[in-house]
């Protein structure tokens, strides 16, 4: 096994130069290990970011193989422990803290500390309490929002509302039983959402 | 007055605040965040007035993850 410098410089040789000076010391906060959640956090660790809050009370169950970053092996497993098996096998030099708990107004402090935190909930109240959570307290925030169906890929978009808010998605349609989810479409806002994380912690702030 | 809501322009005989006008769209009690001018309106702060050319964006929340 390299040991941690080695292989930084290995595994990252091919990352924006300017990405891996600025992105050191930066906390992501993730709100859900589902299909925006597992997603966003490898492309993140993938990018280079070592340290990360990932919050998910949930278990893997075979009906989110169909999108979210798990394998076979995984399900009965918390989503917090297979996601951090996960990306420890990008990454092992990674810090992770996990929590396995249902997120609320309570405990939205777990994030106090991030650089940003990342809404990947599934449902629709929790998305926006977070959002709240965000705002009033000053916290770049990025929030997925419509993504179900087999539509085109082309209307996911991300968009920035005033100073803290990114919203990433097709902004209308929603998970029921009419429209599911799509490994493609839900992998493309994840992305979106992963991708501006990436710009804000180099202070980018245009989408 | 003209009120410009995502994207569209909107005519109001008189003067409204943010929150009759979320309950004149059925808006209110949905999971919404709303942008006004290009700032977050929190909750707390709906009863504002709202003036001709205010440039509102109202994102409704739908589930998926």
């Amino acid at each position: 096994m390299l040991n941690k410098e080695a292989f930084f410089g290995e595994a990252f040789k091919r990352l924006p130069k300017e990405l891996i000076n600025k992105i050191k010391n930066k906390k992501i906060g993730i709100a859900g290990a589902g299909g925006l959640g597992s997603n966003i956090a490898v492309t993140l660790v993938r990018s280079g970011i070592e340290d990360l809050i990932i919050v998910d009370f949930d278990k893997v169950e075979y009906s989110n193989l169909n999108r979210q970053y798990y394998f076979y092996k995984h399900v009965g497993m918390y989503k917090v422990d297979a996601l951090c098996q996960q990306l420890k096998n990008i990454n092992p030099y990674i810090e992770v803290e996990k929590h396995n708990i249902y997120l609320n107004e309570n405990n939205f402090d777990i994030f106090k500390n991030c650089d940003v935190i990342v809404e990947a909930f599934d449902k629709a109240i929790n998305k926006e309490k977070l959002v709240n959570y965000a705002i009033k307290n000053k916290k770049y925030i990025v929030s997925g929002v419509g993504m179900a169906g087999d539509y085109s890929a082309n209307i996911i978009k991300t968009k920035k509302f005033g100073k803290y808010l990114y919203i990433s998605g097709d902004f209308i349609n929603e998970a029921n039983e009419d429209n599911g989810l799509l490994a493609s479409r839900v992998a493309i806002t994840a992305n979106h959402q992963a991708n501006i994380i990436l710009r804000l912690v180099q202070d980018k702030y245009e989408v | 007055m003209n009120i410009i809501i995502n994207g569209e322009n909107k005519e109001f005989k008189s003067k409204i605040t943010l929150l009759e006008l979320l309950k004149e769209l059925d808006l209110s009690d949905k999971p919404i965040v709303v942008e006004l001018n290009k700032e977050i309106i929190i909750k707390e702060k709906y009863n504002k007035e709202l003036f001709s050319g205010d440039n509102l964006e109202i994102v409704t929340f739908v589930g998926g993850g």
